[in-house]
């Protein structure tokens, strides 16, 4: 029998090269290696077909102009190569790099750095994973929505969602979906992994309205609430903590250094709760100064629990 | 040695005959490691499969050739124009290669540039405007700290850091070990042998304020699993009675077990590695918590004593 391997690049080559698409009989005839009883064909021609799409190759059905109007199998050239992406050699080693260090679920990841040109793994050992990035097919159906403009739909939280998706973003170990909450008619963030069911898709372009990025750097204290005004909060925190608490603020929050080795710093608070949990997170090693009210919170909380 | 599957095999021609083509000639060897091709079968496949593969009528001119000639056995392939471009990037692939790229950047010290023009090059393929609406962060730590560490993996050499434990109050010397540098759900670690604690720990990189290499190299402990959070078996078990509103507590530690009672309440049993941890969380938490069970057993009243050391604080101003 003859090579597997060898009638598929066959078949590759002849759906590439011709011109017209071609009708089964013709594949038979034309591609060696099938074999030539019609039912054993048909069975070996049907498997190659899904491996091939598989893969990835682009293999498609078309009506043939013949009289019969039969269908005609074809690779079109321009879906099936790569487009050149004019890498340069130092471009390709840095995203081989990323690739290789990435975990990224899927066994796709090493055809796409073949399609690069490989790995070069020539005198030195691969470098040690030490990350992972999860891509479920929810991650790839949002990202093509997006490029789209096209809105979707999706059960979250026991509900059924209609949004228009604006960006995607993997944060602390998670892909999260920003858009326009059709129905509640405002910007709401979804953690994909919690979508339930499918999702849909609606056509390209129906997502019209305009769509707002900034990514998120506020602090958890700076989160606006709507209980909680603005507040500007002065927090002395002790020598000990000192060091900590201008590495994990910033230097330019200080606004006094003592003798004693503590400092005051200067916060802007509209996050009650994101607050009180950055002071206690200091123990005995931070105390509000002021304002009074935010003072007392920290006094009342406390003797709540005294 | 796997097998490799006639699909296994296409799979890496159809990336390897374009790779060739476009650089003339290549010896055997460096195909076969670049595309995890064993060499025997590559050989083989190429002299006795590729060789015969062409288009109808199958005369010679419609053959591909292929020729593996000179000492290093350099492979050239001729007649092959129908595979001179590799299989285009399935939508999957480009948005991992893509996610890989955005994830790493900003984690080395000037090996960016290279970096981010192949990701403004492959970002047409995603057709996301990527930072805007694609974006993967891996932790905040600066580029110079995590350098310096996966150099002292690398190495082997003894680090120095000045660090800030949840455990203990302050910040203090280390002297490590490091044996691997990785991010977990949003943040960086390096795990290493403490010298101080004379044992396995694990640091997150963005509590380290200050980081020396020392010329002092080290032979590695037995390595151990890399994981972030390994409660030992001299760790409290504590379990926590969690308001409705405290419903997160569950999702942001790793927690043991979680039980939802039919009024909505949460018991969630935790490992408190310190005492510190556990009453920074206890008072943090507030009055919707409570502590209902532990093991060891836990001085009922640590939470409010906590309480009172922090109000004496406001009490004497």
């Amino acid at each position: 029998m003859a090579d597997k391997l060898e009638r598929l690049m066959n078949l590759v080559a002849t759906l590439l090269n011709t011109e017209y698409p071609l009708r089964a009989a013709d594949i038979a005839e034309r591609v060696e290696g099938y074999p030539t009883d019609p039912v054993a064909f048909r069975r070996a021609f049907e498997r190659d077909k899904d491996d091939l799409r598989s893969m990835g190759v682009p293999l498609t059905i078309v009506s043939t102009p013949d009289e019969g109007q039969r269908d005609g199998y074809r690779i079109d050239r321009k879906d099936y190569y790569l487009h050149d992406l004019d890498l340069a050699p130092d471009e390709v080693v840095a995203i081989s790099m990323a690739m290789q260090v990435i975990e990224l679920d899927g066994a796709t990841t090493q055809d796409a750095l073949w399609k690069l040109g490989g790995v070069a793994t020539q005198g030195e050992a691969l470098a040690p994973q030490f990350a992972a990035i999860e891509l479920g097919p929810s991650v790839t159906l949002m990202q093509k929505a997006i490029a789209d403009r096209a809105a979707v739909r999706f059960g979250y939280r026991d509900a059924q969602r209609h949004v228009e998706p604006w960006s995607l973003d993997f944060r602390r170990g998670h892909w999260y979906l920003n858009g326009w909450d059709i129905d509640r008619q405002a910007e709401r963030r979804f953690r994909l992994d919690r979508v339930e069911g499918d999702v849909v898709a609606e056509s390209p372009g129906s997502a019209t309205n305009d769509r707002t990025f900034g990514r998120d750097e506020r602090q958890p204290w700076e989160f606006a609430n709507d209980a909680t005004e603005r507040h500007h909060a002065k927090v002395r925190i002790d020598a000990e903590h000192a060091s900590w608490a201008c590495h994990l603020l910033g230097d330019d929050v200080v606004s006094q250094r003592y003798d004693d080795g503590s400092i005051l710093v200067s916060l802007e608070v509209s996050n009650l709760n994101g607050f009180r949990s950055l002071v206690l997170s200091f123990l005995d090693g931070a105390e509000v100064i002021e304002p009074p009210e935010l003072r007392q919170h920290i006094i009342d909380w406390l003797e709540a629990m005294a | 040695m796997t097998r490799l599957t006639a699909t296994d095999r296409l799979r890496r021609l159809l990336a390897v005959i374009p790779w060739v083509l476009n650089r003339g000639e290549v010896p055997l060897i460096e195909i076969s490691e670049r595309f995890d091709y064993p060499i025997d079968r590559l050989r083989t496949d190429l002299t006795s499969v590729v060789n015969y593969v062409g288009v109808y009528p199958y005369s010679p001119d419609s053959m591909v050739e292929v020729s593996i000639d000179g000492e290093d056995d350099r492979v050239r392939f001729m007649l092959a124009d129908y595979f001179s471009s590799p299989l285009r990037l399935t939508p999957e692939e480009a948005l991992s290669l893509v996610s890989a790229g955005l994830g790493l950047l900003g984690t080395t010290v000037g090996e960016d540039s290279a970096l981010e023009r192949a990701l403004e090059k492959l970002g047409a393929l995603v057709g996301l405007r990527l930072g805007e609406e694609l974006d993967v962060s891996l932790g905040r730590v600066p580029a110079a700290t995590l350098d310096q560490l996966r150099s002292a993996v690398r190495d082997r050499c003894v680090v120095k850091l000045l660090y800030h434990s949840m455990h203990e109050a302050g910040t203090s010397d280390r002297l490590i070990e490091p044996h691997a540098v990785f991010s977990e759900a949003g943040e960086w670690y390096v795990q290493a042998w403490c010298r101080r604690s004379n044992g396995q720990r694990t640091f997150r990189a963005d509590r380290i304020l200050e980081i020396e290499s020392l010329d002092e190299t080290f032979d590695p402990h037995t390595a151990t699993e890399i994981s972030t959070f390994a409660p030992s078996e001299h760790d409290r078990r504590v379990t926590l009675e969690l308001s409705p509103a405290l419903a997160w507590v569950a999702e942001a530690f790793p927690a043991e077990s979680v039980e939802v009672r039919d009024d909505g309440f949460q018991l969630v049993s935790l490992a408190a590695s310190s005492d510190r941890w556990l009453d920074r969380l206890l008072v943090q938490l507030g009055p919707e918590a409570r502590v209902v069970a532990s093991e060891p057993e836990l001085d009922r009243d640590s939470r409010s004593a906590t309480a009172r050391r922090i109000l004496a604080k406001y009490a004497a101003n």
